[in-house]
C-alpha cells in the first residue's frame, strides 16, 4: 500500500520570541529513508517534534501525518528505568509483538544477557539500544530517530545501523543526525537546515 | 550480594533490639530510684497490666472500636487526599479554591479542631473525623508535589507509541507517585493514629481507647496509663509495618527495580 508523503510547508516556530523555525518545508515520501542534518540549535528536534505531534507550529501546514503510527527514539531515551529491556518494549508493543520476539531483537542488537536487567542497570550505549529496538518493533507507518546513535562505538555503530536498514522497508524514516557518515552508510536522502 | 544485604539487615534489627531494650532498662532504673508507681510505673508493672487488660473483652473492644474509627478516616482522607490532588492538578482554578482551606487545615491546632467539631459532630465519630482532617491536607500536598514531578517526556513518549491510559497508570503514574505516597501515609498513619486518640480524649466515647485513657488518667491508674499507651505504640507500629508490606507487594507487583525511586 502506498501512503501519502509528509509534507512540510513553511513551518514557523518561535520559542520566547526566538525564531526557531522559519519557514521550513520538507517532503518525506513513502518507503523512503531520509536524515535532516544541520548544525546544533537549527531547529532539527524542533522539526521532527512538530511532524510527532508534541509542539504546534505558530504557521504552515502539515499534510500525511493523521492516521499514521509513529514510532519514535527521542533524543533522550526515555526509558522506565524501573522496567526491564524486555518490558520497556512490551509495554508500548502489547500483545502485538511477543516476548521472545523481543529478547531476540535485543540480542541481534548485543544485549544478550541483559534483557531481563532494570533498564536503570544499563549503560547509556545499552540503553540507546533498547530505545532504538522499541522503536523498531512497534509497528509504526513513520519512523522518526533524534541522533539515535549517539553514544555507541563505532563497531556497534555500524552492526545497530544494519540492522535498523532492515527494519525499514515500507516505512517513512526520518534521522537526526550531525554525522555525514551515518547519513550515507543509510542510503539516506539529506534534508539540510 | 544477597546474603550480604540479608546480614546487614539482620545486623540492623538487632542493634534496633539492643537499643530498645536498653532504654527500657533506663525506665526500668528511673522507676526504681523513683520508687513511686503513682508517678513512673515499671515496665514489668506495664506488662502485667497489658496481660491483666487483655483478659478484659471490653480492651479488645475499646481497640477494635478506636482503630475502625481512626482507620476509616485515614482512608477517606487518602481518597478525598489523591481526589483533590488530580483536580488540582489538572485546574488551577480548583487548586487555588482549595488553597485557603489546605492552609488552614496544616495550621490549625489539633486541640482547636477537636474542640469546634464536638459542637457539630457525635463524638462517636470525633476521632474518624479528626483522622481525616489531620491526613487529608499531608496526602493533598505530597500527591500534588508528585503529580507535579512526573516526567512529562515519559508520558509524551507513551502517548506518542498509543499506550493505553491504564498501562500509563500502572507503569508511569503509580511508580511516579509511590514514593511521595508512601511518605505521606508514613507520616499520615503516625498523625492520624495521635489525633484520634486526642480526640477521643477531650470526646470521650464510650469503649474506645481514649475514654480508657482519660478514666486511667482520672483514677490515677498510672499503670493503665501507661499500659493504654504501650498498646497504642504497638499499634501504631503494627499497622505502619503492614503499611509498607502492602506498598512493596505493589511496588514488587509492577517492575523489577525501584532503585532510589522507593527508600524504605
Amino acid at each position: 500500500m502506498i501512503r501519502l508523503p509528509i509534507k512540510l510547508g513553511n513551518i514557523s516556530k518561535n520559542f520566547n520570541d526566538k525564531a526557531v523555525l522559519n519557514n521550513f518545508s520538507a517532503v518525506f515520501k513513502d518507503n523512503s529513508i531520509n536524515c535532516i542534518m544541520g548544525p546544533s540549535g537549527v531547529g532539527k528536534t524542533t522539526a521532527i517534534n512538530i511532524i510527532i505531534g508534541l509542539i504546534k507550529p505558530d504557521s504552515g501546514t502539515i499534510e500525511g501525518v493523521v492516521g499514521k503510527k509513529i514510532s519514535v527514539v527521542f533524543q533522550e531515551d526515555r526509558l522506565l528505568n524501573w522496567l526491564n529491556a524486555v518490558d520497556n518494549i512490551a509495554f508500548v508493543c502489547g500483545d502485538a509483538v511477543s516476548k521472545a520476539e523481543i529478547t531476540a531483537l535485543l540480542n541481534e542488537l548485543g544485549l544478550n544477557g541483559s534483557t531481563n536487567e532494570a533498564v536503570s542497570k544499563l549503560s547509556g550505549g545499552m540503553k540507546r539500544r533498547v530505545a532504538i529496538a522499541r522503536a523498531l518493533l512497534y509497528d509504526a507507518d513513520i519512523i522518526i530517530m533524534d541522533e539515535p546513535f549517539k553514544g555507541l562505538d563505532d563497531d556497534t555503530k555500524y552492526n545497530v545501523m544494519d540492522i535498523v536498514k532492515s527494519h525499514l522497508v515500507n516505512k517513512c524514516a526520518i534521522f537526526v543526525t550531525h554525522d555525514i557518515d551515518e547519513a550515507k552508510y543509510l542510503g539516506a536522502e539529506i534534508i539540510q537546515m | 550480594m544477597t546474603t550480604s544485604i540479608t546480614i546487614s539487615k539482620y545486623n540492623k534489627t538487632i542493634r534496633k533490639m539492643l537499643f530498645a531494650s536498653l532504654w527500657i532498662c533506663v525506665w526500668q532504673l528511673a522507676s526504681m530510684l523513683i520508687a513511686q508507681e503513682i508517678l513512673l510505673v515499671s515496665p514489668v508493672v506495664v506488662v502485667q497490666r497489658i496481660i491483666q487488660l487483655g483478659a478484659d473483652s471490653s480492651f479488645w473492644n475499646s481497640i477494635f472500636n478506636s482503630f475502625t474509627k481512626i482507620f476509616f478516616g485515614f482512608i477517606l482522607a487518602n481518597i478525598f487526599g489523591v481526589v483533590f490532588a488530580l483536580l488540582s492538578n489538572k485546574s488551577t482554578f480548583f487548586r487555588d479554591f482549595l488553597s485557603p482551606v489546605i492552609s488552614i487545615m496544616k495550621a490549625t491546632p489539633v486541640a482547636s479542631f477537636i474542640i469546634l467539631t464536638l459542637v457539630w459532630i457525635n463524638t462517636a465519630y470525633l476521632s474518624t473525623f479528626i483522622s481525616f482532617l489531620m491526613v487529608l491536607p499531608i496526602i493533598y500536598t505530597n500527591m500534588l508535589i508528585g503529580l507535579e514531578n512526573i516526567d512529562r517526556k515519559l508520558l509524551d513518549m507513551a502517548n506518542v507509541f498509543n499506550v493505553p491510559s491504564s498501562k500509563k497508570f500502572k507503569y508511569i503514574y503509580i511508580p511516579s507517585l509511590l514514593p511521595y505516597y508512601s511518605a505521606a501515609c508514613s507520616v499520615g498513619l503516625g498523625f492520624s493514629w495521635k489525633s484520634g486518640i486526642a480526640a477521643e480524649v477531650i470526646g470521650l466515647p464510650n469503649n474506645s481507647i481514649g475514654f480508657s485513657l482519660y478514666n486511667a488518667k482520672i483514677f490515677l491508674e498510672t499503670p493503665d496509663l501507661f499500659a493504654w499507651t504501650v498498646v497504642i505504640i504497638i499499634i501504631s507500629i503494627i499497622i505502619e509495618k503492614l503499611f509498607f508490606v502492602l506498598i512493596k507487594l505493589l511496588k514488587n507487583n509492577i517492575s523489577l527495580d525501584w532503585g532510589d525511586k522507593i527508600a524504605n
